[in-house]
C-alpha cells in the first residue's frame, strides 16, 4: 500500500513554505463552516475577498521589498496620504480621473523617497520606514484636520461591487485585478531578471555588488514599487469606502507583513515566492471571517493571527533541530561503531 | 640575568608541547610540532604565511583544540583545558587586530572579563576598577582617557587596552601575535618597552613576527616554521636574517619554466597611480596579453584592496584603469564590459551567493545571454550552467544544489566559472587556491596557464610563494600599499619575493 502511494505517478511536491499557511487555512476553513453552514459557500468567500484586496495587493510589493532584506512599514501610512491627495484634491473641483492618476503618483514619491532615505545614507530600512509611517501619517492628518471628504462620483464609487462576470457568485473586479497582480508578480520575481537579482541581491549584496548587480538599485525599484502599489490601493479604498478620512487604512501594514512572512519570505531577505504570500493572504482571511462567524471578538482575532504568525515560523525551527539532532546521533554512532 | 645565575645552565620551562598536530579538513597544518618555553625568555616564533604560526599559538592560548600531542603549562596538562581555564592561569593572547568591543569604552572593555566587586554587597565596584585601570594604563604609558570608546582610538593604543586586560590577572605568559604590522615606529618602540618590561619582571613571551630586524631586536631565542613543521630553534645571538629567510623558505624553487614563457608586447590593461585612502597608494603596472601578473606581499599589505579598487568596487581618490580595448574603467559595470573579471579571494562573502543553487550562481553574471528583454529563460540558463559545470568539472548532485553544499574546491570553481561562459580578457584573481584541495588546485593552475597562453591577462594575487612563483611571469610586490619592488625571470625567488614583502631590500638589491 505505502510503496504504491508514494511511486503513484501522479505526484504533486508542495513546497515546505506553502505547508503551514495551507493548513491554517484549511483548519479555519472547518472551524468557520462549524459556526455557519454559509461559511464555504462560494458567494460568502467571495464577497469576503473584497476587504482584503488592498492588504494582499500591499503584500505582493512589500514581498519584493523584504526579499531584498528590507523592510517598509509605512505602506499602510503612504496608503492613507495618497488617499489624503485624492480628497483634497477632488474637493478643490479636480476631475476624479486626475485625482487617481495624483494619488498614485504619490504613492510612487513616497515610497522613492523611502528607498533614496535608506539607500543614500545607509541608514537601516527598519528605522527608515517607521519614522516614514509617523510622517506620512501625520501630514495626512495636516492634510484632512478631522473633516470627511466623500460625494464622490457616483461613477467612481462602488469598485468593489462591480462584477467582471456576472451571476452568482461572480467575479468582482477587485478579486479579479488581485488575480491579474498576482500572475504579474509572479511572473516578475520568478521569470525575470529583475526578481532573479531582486532574490540575489537578497541573499548575498556583497557578491551581488562583486558579479556586477547594482544592489541599490534594485532595492529602490522595490521601494518605489511598494509606494506606488499603496497609491493604487489608496485610489480602490476611496472608491470601496465612499469616503475619506484621515486614519484610513490605519494598521493594514501590519496585516501585510503577516501575510509576506507567513508565506515564508525570509524577513532577512534572499528567499520568498509570490505563491506564498497568496496562500498565506488567504489563510488569513479565513482565520479573521472563521472567527467572525464564530462570534469571537475583534481584539482576540489579532491576537490568533499573531500566534499563527509565530507558529508557523517556529515549527519548521524545531523540526530542523530535532532533524539535526538525530543526524548528528547517528554520526557519531557510525563513528564509534568504526572505531 | 640576575635570577638565573644560581641555576646556571638549566632552564626551566613553563611551556611544554610535545608533538603537536592539527589538521583543517585534510590539511596538516601543524606537524608534530615540539615548542618548549622557558621563563625568561622572549621567544619569537616566524616563519611564511600558512606556516603554521598562528595555528601553534591559538593551540596555545585554548582558542582551537590540538588534534595529536600534550600541553604542560606549569608542570600540570593544558591540552584539553578550556579557554577560560587557560586564561585564568596566566596566559594572554594579544592580537594583530585588537578584539575588543569598537562601542564600548576603554574601562567598560577591561572589566568584560574581570571585575571588581565590592566584598560585602558582591556589587560592581566601578570607582575601584577604573583606579586600578587608570593605574595600569600610567605604567605601560598610555595618556588616553579610560571612558573614551574603544573604536577611537589607534590600533597601538587598542593593543595597550587589551595589554591591561591582560595584566589585571597575575600574567605568566604573554603571546603577541603579529602585533607590529599596523604600528609606527614609535608606537614599536612603546610596545617593545613594554614587552622587555613585563619579562624582566618574570612573564614569558611568545612574540610572532614578520618583520625580521624587529623579531633579532627583542627576543633571545627563534622558532622557525615551515609547512607546520618546526626546522630551526635558534639563539637570536647566534643568527642572522639571511640565515633566518634561507630557513623560512628552505628550498629553491626553479624560475626555469617562467623563461620559457612568452607573453605578447601587446598591454592589455594599464593602471596608473591609483589610490585608494588607506589601502592602496600610488599603484601603476601594466599587464600584457597572455601575461600571469603575481602580487606578492604580506597580509595586509592591500592587494586585495588594489584588486577590488581595479575592478571599481572600492572608492578611488585618483588615478586611472584603462583597458586597451575598451578605454577608461571607473565602475563595475564598465569593468565587466570591459571583460574584466574578478574572483575574489573571500568566497564565502564575495564570491558565492552560498544558499542559492550552482544554476543561479552561474547564471547571474550571464543574464545578457540567457535572457530576453529582461524576461528569463529557463532552458538557455540550465544549458549554460551544465556547460560550464561540466566544463570545470564540477562536482555535485544537481545544478539546483545549493553551492554551501559543495567542498572548498568545487565552490571556488563555481566561483571562477561564473565569469568565463563570455570572454574575459583581463582576469583579477585573488588567492586562487586559498582552501581548495591539491586536485582542484592543480585543475585551477592548469586553467590559468591555459588560459594565460589563449591570450588572456592575468593579475594573480597569492600568498602561497610556490603557487606565485610558479605561475607568474612577473611579480610586483606590495607593502603598506605600495608597489616596492618588480621581479622578472630569474630575480624571481622566494627569498627575493619575501625581503622585498617584508621591507628588508628594496627593488634594487632585491636579489
Amino acid at each position: 500500500m505505502m510503496s504504491k502511494l508514494t511511486n503513484s505517478p501522479i505526484r504533486f511536491k508542495v513546497p515546505g513554505y506553502l505547508i503551514g499557511p495551507i493548513l491554517i487555512l484549511v483548519a479555519a476553513m472547518i472551524y468557520g463552516s462549524l459556526g455557519s453552514e454559509y461559511f464555504l459557500q462560494p458567494a460568502s468567500i467571495i464577497f469576503n475577498t473584497g476587504r482584503y484586496i488592498e492588504i494582499g495587493l500591499l503584500a505582493l510589493a512589500l514581498t519584493f521589498v523584504i526579499i531584498n532584506g528590507d523592510i517598509d512599514l509605512s505602506v499602510a501610512s503612504t496608503l492613507a496620504a495618497s488617499a489624503g491627495v485624492l480628497a483634497k484634491l477632488f474637493a478643490n473641483g479636480v476631475p476624479i480621473f486626475w485625482c487617481c492618476v495624483a494619488s498614485i503618483f504619490t504613492g510612487f514619491v513616497l515610497g522613492l523617497i523611502n528607498g533614496i532615505i535608506v539607500i543614500k545614507f545607509g541608514l537601516p530600512s527598519l528605522v527608515v520606514t517607521l519614522a516614514t509611517l509617523a510622517l506620512y501619517r501625520g501630514l495626512t492628518q495636516v492634510m484632512l484636520g478631522d473633516g470627511v471628504v466623500a460625494n464622490y462620483p457616483e461613477s467612481f464609487v462602488g469598485f468593489d461591487q462591480r462584477l467582471l462576470i456576472g451571476g452568482n457568485p461572480g467575479l468582482p473586479a477587485p478579486l479579479a485585478l488581485f488575480i491579474v497582480a498576482s500572475i504579474i508578480f509572479y511572473y516578475v520575481l520568478h521569470r525575470s531578471n529583475y526578481g532573479l537579482k531582486n532574490i540575489m541581491s537578497g541573499s548575498n549584496p556583497s557578491t551581488s555588488n562583486f558579479s556586477g548587480i547594482s544592489v541599490n538599485n534594485v532595492r529602490l525599484v522595490a521601494f518605489a514599487l511598494s509606494g506606488t502599489v499603496a497609491g493604487i490601493c489608496a485610489v480602490m479604498i476611496t472608491s470601496r469606502l465612499g469616503s475619506t478620512i484621515s486614519n484610513v487604512g490605519l494598521g493594514l501594514e501590519l496585516l501585510a507583513i503577516t501575510a509576506v512572512v507567513l508565506g515564508g519570505t525570509d524577513i532577512f531577505g534572499g528567499r520568498g515566492a509570490v505563491s506564498g504570500t497568496v496562500v498565506a493572504l488567504f489563510a488569513i482571511m479565513a482565520v479573521r471571517e472563521a472567527l467572525v462567524i464564530q462570534d469571537i471578538n475583534g481584539q482576540v482575532q489579532d491576537a490568533a493571527i499573531g500566534l499563527l504568525l509565530i507558529l508557523t515560523v517556529l515549527v519548521p525551527r524545531i523540526r530542523s533541530y530535532y532533524v539535526d539532532k538525530r543526524n548528528r546521533k547517528k554520526r557519531f554512532n557510525e563513528a564509534q561503531a568504526k572505531a | 640575568m640576575d635570577h638565573q645565575s644560581g641555576l646556571g645552565e638549566i632552564v626551566i620551562n613553563v611551556l611544554e608541547c610535545k608533538s603537536l598536530s592539527k589538521w583543517y579538513g585534510e590539511a596538516a597544518v601543524l606537524k608534530n610540532v615540539d615548542f618548549n618555553l622557558a621563563q625568561n625568555e622572549i621567544h619569537a616564533i616566524v616563519g611564511e604565511n600558512g606556516a603554521g604560526k598562528s595555528t601553534l599559538v591559538k593551540i596555545i592560548s585554548g582558542l582551537v583544540p590540538v588534534d595529536v600531542g600534550t600541553i604542560k603549562f606549569e608542570d600540570s596538562d593544558r591540552t584539553f583545558a578550556h579557554i577560560r581555564e587557560i586564561q585564568n592561569s596566566g596566559v594572554a593572547l594579544i592580537h594583530q587586530e585588537p578584539r575588543l568591543f569598537p562601542d564600548l569604552s576603554v574601562l567598560e572593555n577591561v572589566c568584560v572579563d574581570y571585575q571588581v566587586r565590592d566584598g560585602k554587597s558582591k556589587r560592581f565596584n566601578w570607582k575601584k576598577a577604573e583606579e586600578e585601570t587608570k593605574e595600569l594604563l600610567a605604567q605601560l604609558g598610555c595618556s588616553f582617557s579610560v571612558h573614551s570608546p574603544v573604536k577611537a582610538l589607534s590600533v597601538a593604543d587598542q593593543q595597550m587596552v587589551d595589554m591591561v586586560s591582560a595584566l589585571r590577572k597575575k600574567l605568566k605568559l604573554l603571546i603577541v601575535d603579529e602585533p607590529t604590522a599596523s604600528l609606527t615606529p614609535s608606537e614599536v618602540a612603546r610596545l617593545f618597552a613594554t614587552i622587555r618590561k613585563l619579562n624582566a619582571s618574570g612573564v614569558a613571551i611568545i612574540f610572532i613576527g614578520h618583520r625580521l630586524e624587529e623579531v633579532l631586536e627583542i627576543s633571545t631565542r627563534i622558532t622557525v616554521l615551515k609547512d607546520g613543521e618546526v626546522v630551526a630553534v635558534k639563539k637570536t645571538s647566534e643568527t642572522t636574517e639571511d640565515e633566518l629567510i634561507r630557513l623560512m623558505v628552505g628550498r629553491n624553487i626553479a624560475a626555469s619554466s617562467t623563461d620559457s614563457r612568452s607573453s605578447s608586447k601587446e598591454v592589455s590593461l594599464k593602471v596608473s597611480h591609483l589610490e585608494s585612502p588607506g589601502f592602496v597608494a600610488d599603484v601603476s603596472f601594466e599587464v600584457k596579453k597572455g601575461e600571469i601578473l603575481g602580487i606578492g606581499g604580506l597580509v595586509g599589505a592591500g592587494r586585495s584592496e588594489l584588486l577590488e579598487t581595479v575592478f571599481g568596487l572600492r572608492k578611488r581618490t585618483a588615478g586611472e584603469v584603462v583597458s586597451s580595448n575598451h578605454g577608461s574603467i571607473k565602475t563595475v559595470k564598465q569593468a565587466i564590459s570591459a571583460r574584466v573579471a574578478l574572483v575574489p579571494e573571500d568566497r564565502a562573502h564575495n564570491g558565492l551567493f552560498l544558499n542559492r543553487s550552482i544554476g543561479e550562481n552561474l547564471v547571474i553574471t550571464n543574464l545578457n545571454l540567457t535572457s530576453k528583454g529582461g524576461k528569463r529563460n529557463f532552458g538557455k540558463e540550465t544549458q549554460i550552467a551544465n556547460e560550464l559545470i561540466e566544463r570545470f568539472r564540477v562536482k555535485l548532485s544537481s545544478a539546483s544544489q545549493l553551492v554551501r553544499e559543495l567542498s572548498g574546491g568545487n565552490q571556488q570553481k563555481v566561483s571562477l566559472a561564473k565569469w568565463l561562459k563570455q570572454e574575459v580578457e583581463i582576469l583579477l584573481i585573488d588567492e586562487p587556491s586559498r582552501g581548495v584541495d591539491v586536485g582542484s588546485k592543480s585543475e585551477i593552475h592548469q586553467f590559468l596557464n591555459n588560459s594565460a597562453k589563449d591570450g588572456m591577462a592575468v593579475v594573480m594575487v597569492s600568498s602561497d610563494m610556490r603557487e606565485l612563483i610558479e605561475l607568474s611571469h612577473r611579480i610586483i610586490v606590495m607593502r603598506n600599499g605600495r608597489i616596492v619592488g618588480e621581479l622578472s625571470g630569474s630575480e624571481i625567488s622566494e627569498e627575493s619575493v619575501l625581503r622585498l614583502a617584508s621591507g628588508l631590500a628594496t627593488a634594487g638589491k632585491a636579489n
